[in-house]
């Protein structure tokens, strides 16, 4: 009885745990709170730094969740996924590239949709392009990359990665193949 | 500001297309971005608040000697390492980029950092391996790694200065 009570204490508290929001408030707090204590003279300069930066992003951020928010409503990522899973050769490194510029979505969701394309016949290199170009490329966040690190950097480091994630892909391909059991060894 | 402004107009007229074309879709939309929002800003606060304790406590010049100064490769493999280990929200990163410019940090240590920060994240890890097994996993691990200081060294030596 007492047992179960606790279990479900417990799981109740995990779960609260590993709520992101509640944690980042708590922590915040937390952290606050200690400042006020120990060093009370120094909270100003920290709460000023919290207030500009938020009131500095607050505007751009609502703008880049629309589009996030329509990209997610009018583009399907499991068409596009079923588009790629028919090409091959080279040029499916160069769709992929742009494909994966294209999605959006949290890891969670983007992983199994990138692995359903594996598992339809999909080369490895095309999994690791895809997911470099997601993860380094994220057309709705340009807006927040623009403001706070420039135009000229921005353009740079986009291009960069769309070009790097083919040969990342290519890399990676080899790398798994390494890795894999000799053929003499697998019982 | 006025950058701001832009963007949200350009938020609203994208809205209203879509609104005309679809309007349920319109509102999935809307209620998918108010969702990630809310799951943003406790998260934003706290980088804001570490931001502001750096500010308060750490000197500015030993981010800009770490990140920043003539070391050019130090700055980008130092970079490439705290992204790996930072657990930054994509959306999180541009600002705490943005807050280490301004301390001196150079263009190529803060490329590095960020595309380590966004294609690694150390916490993603179990995920991957469970989603696509551990060589694939390893593998790209490691591969983006390296790519990420690639990068950083590309930009560095592209544009050496803000």
């Amino acid at each position: 009885m007492t047992d179960h009570a606790n279990r479900t204490r417990d799981t109740r508290f995990l779960r609260a745990l590993r709520d992101e929001r509640l944690l980042s408030l708590l922590a915040t707090c937390g952290l606050l709170v200690t400042i006020e204590l120990l060093d009370s003279a120094k909270l100003p300069v920290v709460t000023a730094v919290v207030w500009t930066s938020l009131t500095r992003v607050i505007f751009t951020i609502l703008s880049v969740m629309v589009f996030v928010g329509l990209v997610n409503a009018w583009v399907k990522g499991d068409a596009i996924v079923r588009h790629l899973g028919k090409e091959s050769g080279f040029r499916s490194l160069i769709v992929a590239s742009l494909i994966g510029t294209l999605i959006t979505g949290p890891l969670f969701a983007v992983y199994p949709l990138v692995k359903s394309l594996h598992d339809k016949g999909a080369r490895t290199a095309v999994v690791a392009v895809i997911l470099t170009s997601w993860g380094g490329v994220r057309l709705p966040l340009l807006p927040l990359e623009v403001s706070f690190l420039g135009m000229k950097f921005t353009v740079l480091r986009n291009l960069l990665v769309t070009a790097m994630s083919i040969p990342v892909g290519l890399a990676v391909e080899k790398g798994v193949e390494l890795l894999q059991p000799r053929e003499t060894e697998a019982r | 500001m006025a950058e701001s402004a832009v963007y949200l107009v350009l938020a609203l007229g994208a809205l209203a297309i879509s609104a005309s074309k679809d309007r349920a879709k319109t509102r999935q939309a809307l209620w998918s971005g108010v969702k990630t929002f809310s799951n943003l800003l406790p998260l934003l606060l706290f980088i804001f608040t570490l931001m502001g304790i750096s500010q308060a406590y750490v000197s500015k010049a030993v981010i800009a000697a770490a990140l920043g100064g003539t070391g050019l490769v130090r700055g980008v493999l130092l970079g490439a390492a705290i992204g790996t280990v930072a657990l930054i929200a994509p959306a999180a990163i541009f600002p705490v980029a943005g807050f280490l410019k301004g301390y001196g940090a150079n263009p190529g240590a803060i490329g590095a950092l960020i595309l380590s920060a966004v294609l690694i994240g150390i916490m993603s890890i179990p995920y991957e391996v469970r989603i696509f097994g551990w060589r694939f996993a390893l593998s790209r691990n490691i591969v983006t790694f390296l790519a990420a200081v690639v990068c950083g060294i590309a930009i560095g030596l592209t544009m050496p200065r803000w």
